[in-house]
């Protein structure tokens, strides 16, 4: 499959992209790996008549400012964060997550900022639809869903890997705004619409991922299921945050982030407050992952069932939880108080 | 945009082989000739083809399952700067019907469609941008049918038909067969095991897609380069449908970028040939996206099968009642053959005194049920093997010893009453996998799973007949040539869609006439240079090419030496012995070059031609004549055992395969480096079909048209693969050979359905196996308070 032509500008700069954005409008996509782009233009549900590659805009090794936290450019290349010493000590779980993306060609295109950015996919949608399915649905402009033919909404999946780590770890985005630049939760990124996924403006950019120092006898945690060894979106994937407290027994902060399973990433709220001020045991943990389980609503999709996608939850979540439990209790990749 | 390519050669591209001095011998690991050009991407696949002033030609595909056809608009793609041509069915002259045997297919649809795949017009456009284009602003009428998406809507009385005309209506063919009685069952047996089992629609999912190239030559010729199994039947389905004279029409086929039965029959032939009769003598290419094959191209069929069985308490099989039913799609495609191989195939290698089979080939509005190789005995087996497991576990008898107390030897009648005159090693495999330690020692193998996880090892007992059975004659017609300059040429009638049989003609070849590899050239598959030798399928390509073409190098070894013995002037050729490059008188060592020897030699003295028919079973069971000519029964099998080990992952559901052990009869072995590859392929393959791949169709569309939603296995989802031959000589066979092109495709599904049966105590009836279905399977065991 062919990509269609379009007009290729490569600024050297944020500032100079979110020129070109403004004076190109809708009419324009950003390409930073291209890994998602590419292919949905091959399959003509993207058809930018400009591609704005930000390819020649330098990017920064990932650093450490005075308070400890850390900065990645979102530009990174996905092996690259994940093989970084800075974002292996720092923040083990963007680490995992960005390894756990696609195949190593794919890490090795993709940025972290693409990541974050990823559009929600569904199998109606991201495919060519030369042959069949022509009528556009929601997510292509259209009136109609083919997979809740019934439904008024779309419900495609907020499939990335990074961004429940993201949220874990309380990492927010530097977000390039014309010529200002303002910084949101990576949380607070996401619309929950599938069709209009992201909270930015038309013509804004993420330029840095900014990960809080780490805190003591805490650790986050990522894990992914997905049907193959490798390559392969995820079924499920979850990243969970535990802080201790002093005598290292009782759950001090908790976060319970669930992707790929709605059309935005998922907070398991009541989960996590429950853990609050228990005492970490197995049967506690047993008892998060279940209520996480429940609370958590998978949407509907063509793969596989929404009661399989619950108890893959609930093992993932227990799985994430026993580990950060493990690390956090013994100091394990935490900085010293 | 103008393609700025030479204009194509047509002659086969071949590399120098890495190892060209040595002189082939038969049973020796040698590299595959096609080995380098292929992983140097210099080889020339059918894909490959471009050329001078070319233009791309591609479909307009209906997009949606059944209706009415009322008027396609050419008008707007027309227009199109850019655009050559705009043709519907009414450009066609023949029969605008193309299929094996019942001719159901259109070329571009005329009446009505059938599947959302089926082509209405063909574009013939400069570039490919503009045939996108073009095909975007082609549209057509419909008027929408309602369609049947099941076995079971299509074969309710009152179900929209697939074909009118069809006096079956929606039933493509009924297959059945009856030996003995199984109605009183109950009675004679002591137990029984009733199930029904479902596997899915499966994609071929080879790395080349359909892809042809084709030219009105300027005598009136029409060229056809296309990615095929079917070369000489390919001339004919073409000349038929596009109403020309076969003679017109020259098909050639390169290396195929694999096929596995997708290519068993016309894809882009028929098109391409439509396309080049109005491209004023341009080359014409096409080739199909990855998309476009999903949604167009032939399947394996998805199978609903119920099967009861019934034993004496000591084992022995008693009766056996089968029900099949395969979703053929649209067209016939091969689907009356494959089911007609189930049927053959629904017992397995067993003896069982009683058995009523009976099997439904069923057009829907699905895409195509067509080849896929396994070719219906894949879920046979599938069926047939878990049934031999439940059985067991109801007899509590060892499986393995269940499997060997019935199985077939040489001289029993198999179950569909054809008594087994060839070489029959399914004792020996099963013996064999009696013996591994994979299998000894499961039991401290399973006791260590560890928390979380359980394991299983599981079994199966595998045959698979090779060749067309006894109607449509299997045969195969060799030829070789001592060139003018000396050197040898093979010319293979057989495709090599990427098994490696090509590079065997030159083994067999090379041994005969004692010449080295440099010193051989292939001659692949071409309607007018080699000789028409059947389909690149049933498991037959070596072994029915391999016996003419013995045949053909005998010959033309006993002339070269007989004319070397009179231009050398001793009395016996006896004496005269063939070394590479020359003839050698032994008792003086006179010696006389090949190139110098050709030249004494007429052209038709230097080739040598060699048929070769297969045999047949000559045994006449009781079925109607309509079956006999779709395939039943055959003589000659091959035989497998297989044994996988898993380890089930109670949290989520993944089936993770350990270990594999494939135990094979398929006779002598030519060149064990191919065998093992046949092997190991197969069980890749096979792997997925078990775990993992599906085409999901939702009221005949196709949901999982790419590679990110078709799951195929990947490396690291491809255990450790031992592969163990058990060489029992075949005499009918060339140095002793039998097929294994297809046999170990059948094994990895119900061998794997066994172990997780073993592992987790539960079965699962529908396959493939994926870890949504594990988990609901292990969770409803546990809530029936089964063990935890
Ligand atoms: C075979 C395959 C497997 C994959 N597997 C996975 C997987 O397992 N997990 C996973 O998460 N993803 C996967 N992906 C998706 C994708 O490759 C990754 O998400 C990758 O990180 C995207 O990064 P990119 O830089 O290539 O994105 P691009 O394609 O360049 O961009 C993606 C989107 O983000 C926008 N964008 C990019 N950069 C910015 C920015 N700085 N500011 C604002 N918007 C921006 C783009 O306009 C575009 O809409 C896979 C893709 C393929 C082809
Ligand atoms: S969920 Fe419905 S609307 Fe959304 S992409 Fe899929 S088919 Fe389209």
């Amino acid at each position: 499959m062919q990509l269609p032509r379009f007009d290729l500008k490569r600024p050297s700069s944020f500032h100079e992209a979110v020129r070109l954005l403004v004076e190109y409008g809708n009419a324009a996509k950003i390409s930073a790996g291209g890994t998602d782009l590419l292919p949905r233009m091959k399959y003509r549900i993207a058809a930018p008549a400009t591609v704005i590659s930000l390819k020649r805009i330098p990017v920064s090794e990932p650093f450490q400012d005075s308070e400890g936290n850390l900065h990645v450019h979102a530009l990174v290349r996905l092996s690259d964060a994940a093989s970084s010493n800075l974002v292996r000590t720092n923040a083990p779980a963007l680490a995992d997550a960005a390894l756990a993306v696609g195949s190593e060609q794919i890490r090795n295109m993709g940025t972290l900022g693409g990541n974050v950015c990823l559009e929600p996919r569904c199998h109606y949608y991201n495919q060519s639809h030369a042959y069949q399915f022509m009528d556009p649905c929601f997510k292509r402009g259209g009136n109609l869903c083919y997979l809740v033919p019934k439904g008024n909404r779309c419900w495609a999946l907020a499939c990335s890997d990074t961004v429940p780590a993201l949220i874990g770890l309380r990492a927010a985005a530097v977000v390039q705004s014309g010529d200002r630049e303002y910084t949101i939760p990576v949380e607070e990124l996401f619309t929950g619409d599938p069709v209009r996924p992201l909270c930015l403006g038309e013509t804004d950019l993420i330029t840095d991922i900014v990960v809080p120092a780490a805190r003591p006898r805490t650790a986050v945690v990522f894990r992914k299921l997905s049907p193959r060894g490798g390559i392969d979106f995820a079924t499920v994937n979850c990243a969970v945050m535990l802080k201790l407290s002093e005598d290292r027994e009782a759950c001090e902060d908790a976060i319970i982030a669930i992707g790929a399973v709605s059309g935005k990433p998922m907070r398991a709220g009541q989960a996590e407050k429950n853990l609050l001020g228990r005492k970490i045991a197995p049967d506690v943990i047993h008892e998060a992952a279940g209520r996480t389980a429940s609370e958590i609503r998978p949407s509907m999709r063509c793969d596989c069932s929404i009661s399989y996608l619950r108890k893959c939850i609930e093992s993932l979540t227990q799985a994430a939880l026993e580990t950060a439990y493990q690390r956090a209790s013994s100091g394990d990749g935490v900085k010293p108080d | 945009m103008k393609n700025k390519d030479k204009p194509p050669e047509l002659q086969p591209f071949f590399d120098k082989n890495i190892a060209g001095d040595v002189v082939p011998s038969i049973g020796i690991s040698m590299p595959r000739i096609d080995a380098y050009a292929k992983v140097t991407g210099r080889e020339r696949y059918a894909a490959d083809y471009y050329g001078f002033d070319m233009i791309w030609a591609g479909v307009k595909r209906a997009g949606i399952p059944h209706a009415r056809l009322k008027s396609v608009n050419t008008q707007a793609a027309e227009n199109l700067p850019g655009v050559i041509a705009v043709l519907t069915h009414k450009n066609i002259s023949g029969s605008n019907r193309q299929g094996v045997i019942r001719k159901d297919q259109p070329v571009l649809v005329d009446d009505k469609v059938r599947h959302c795949g089926d082509a209405v017009a063909l574009v013939l456009a400069e570039d490919k941008e503009t045939l996108a284009k073009a095909i975007k602003l082609t549209s057509a009428d419909f008027e929408p049918l309602p369609g049947v998406f099941t076995t079971e809507t299509a074969l309710e009385e009152n179900a929209p038909l697939v074909h009118e005309d069809h006096p079956g209506g929606n039933v493509l063919l009924k297959a059945s067969l009856e030996i003995g009685s199984v109605q009183s069952a109950k009675e004679h047996c002591d137990v029984l095991v009733e199930a029904c089992f479902e596997t899915p629609l499966v994609e071929h999912a080879y790395l080349e897609t359909e892809a042809g190239w084709a030219q009105l030559k300027e005598d009136g010729k029409l060229e056809i380069v296309a990615s095929t199994q079917t070369p000489f039947r390919d001339r004919m389905e073409v000349a038929d449908a596009l109403g020309l004279e076969p003679e017109r029409i020259r098909m050639i086929a390169p290396y195929a970028g694999g096929a596995f039965g997708g290519k068993d029959g016309v894809t882009v032939q028929s098109l391409l040939g439509l396309a080049a009769l109005h491209a004023n003598g341009r080359p014409v290419k096409m080739w199909w996206s990855r998309e476009e094959s999903f949604i167009a191209g032939t399947k394996r069929h998805a199978a609903r099968m119920y099967y009861r069985l019934g034993a004496k308490a000591d084992g022995s099989l008693h009766s056996l009642d089968t029900r099949l039913y395969f979703d053929t799609g649209p067209y016939d495609h091969l689907g009356g053959v494959v089911i007609t191989l189930a049927l053959e195939h629904s017992g397995g290698p067993y003896r069982i005194p009683n058995v009523s089979f009976k099997g439904w080939a069923v057009y829907t509005n699905n895409p195509i049920g067509g080849a896929f190789r396994g070719f219906g005995v894949a879920q046979v087996t599938a069926a047939m093997e878990q049934m031999m497991d439940m059985l067991a576990e109801k007899l509590a008898m060892d499986p393995l010893k269940l499997r060997l107390k019935n199985a077939v030897r040489k001289g029993d009648k198999n179950c569909v009453g054809v008594t087994l005159t060839h070489s029959t090693g399914l004792v020996e495999c099963l013996e064999a996998v009696a013996r591994h330690p994979l299998w000894t020692e499961r039991a401290a193998w399973k006791s260590k799973a560890g928390p979380f996880k359980r394991r299983g090892a599981g079994i199966v007992a595998l045959m698979h007949a090779s060749g067309y059975g006894p109607v449509v004659p299997d045969v195969a017609n060799a030829k070789v040539e001592l060139t003018a300059e000396g050197k040898i040429k093979v010319y293979c009638g057989v495709v090599d869609m990427g098994q490696g049989n090509a590079a065997t003609n030159l083994q067999i070849a090379g041994s005969i006439l004692c010449q080295n590899v440099d010193r051989i050239e292939l001659i692949l598959p071409d309607t007018d240079r080699t000789l028409p030798s059947g389909s690149a399928s049933a498991s037959r390509c070596t072994y029915t090419f391999g016996n003419a073409l013995i045949g053909a190098c005998e010959t033309l070894k006993l002339r070269i030496l007989q004319r070397a013995a009179d231009l050398l002037m001793v009395d016996d050729c006896d004496e005269t012995a063939l070394i590479p490059g020359a003839v050698r008188h032994l008792p003086t060592g006179r010696e006389i070059p090949l190139h110098r020897l050709a030249t004494f030699m007429n052209e038709s003295e230097r080739t040598a031609t060699q048929r070769f028919r297969a045999p047949t079973a000559k045994e006449i069971p009781p079925v109607g004549n309509e079956i006999r000519l779709h395939g039943f029964p055959h003589t000659l099998f091959s035989y497998g055992a297989h044994l996988v080990r898993v380890e089930v992952n109670e949290l989520t559901g993944v089936v993770d395969v350990k270990r594999y052990l494939s135990v094979s009869d398929c006779g002598k072995i030519i060149n064990p480096h191919v065998y093992e590859q046949q092997i190991q392929g197969a069980i890749a393959q096979g792997i997925g079909y078990a775990l993992s791949e599906e085409v999901q169709v939702n009221e005949g569309k196709v949901l999982t048209a790419d590679l990110a939603t078709f799951i195929i296995p990947a490396a690291s989802d491809v255990p450790e693969i031992e592969s163990q031959p058990v060489e029992i000589y075949e005499p009918s066979g060339p140095y002793g050979l039998k097929g294994v092109g297809e046999i170990a495709t059948n094994g990895p599904l119900p061998a794997i359905a066994n172990a997780v049966a073993d592992a987790c105590g539960v079965r699962i009836f529908r396959s493939p196996l994926t870890p949504s279905r594990v988990l609901r399977a292990l969770r409803e065991r546990l809530s029936e308070g089964g063990v935890h």
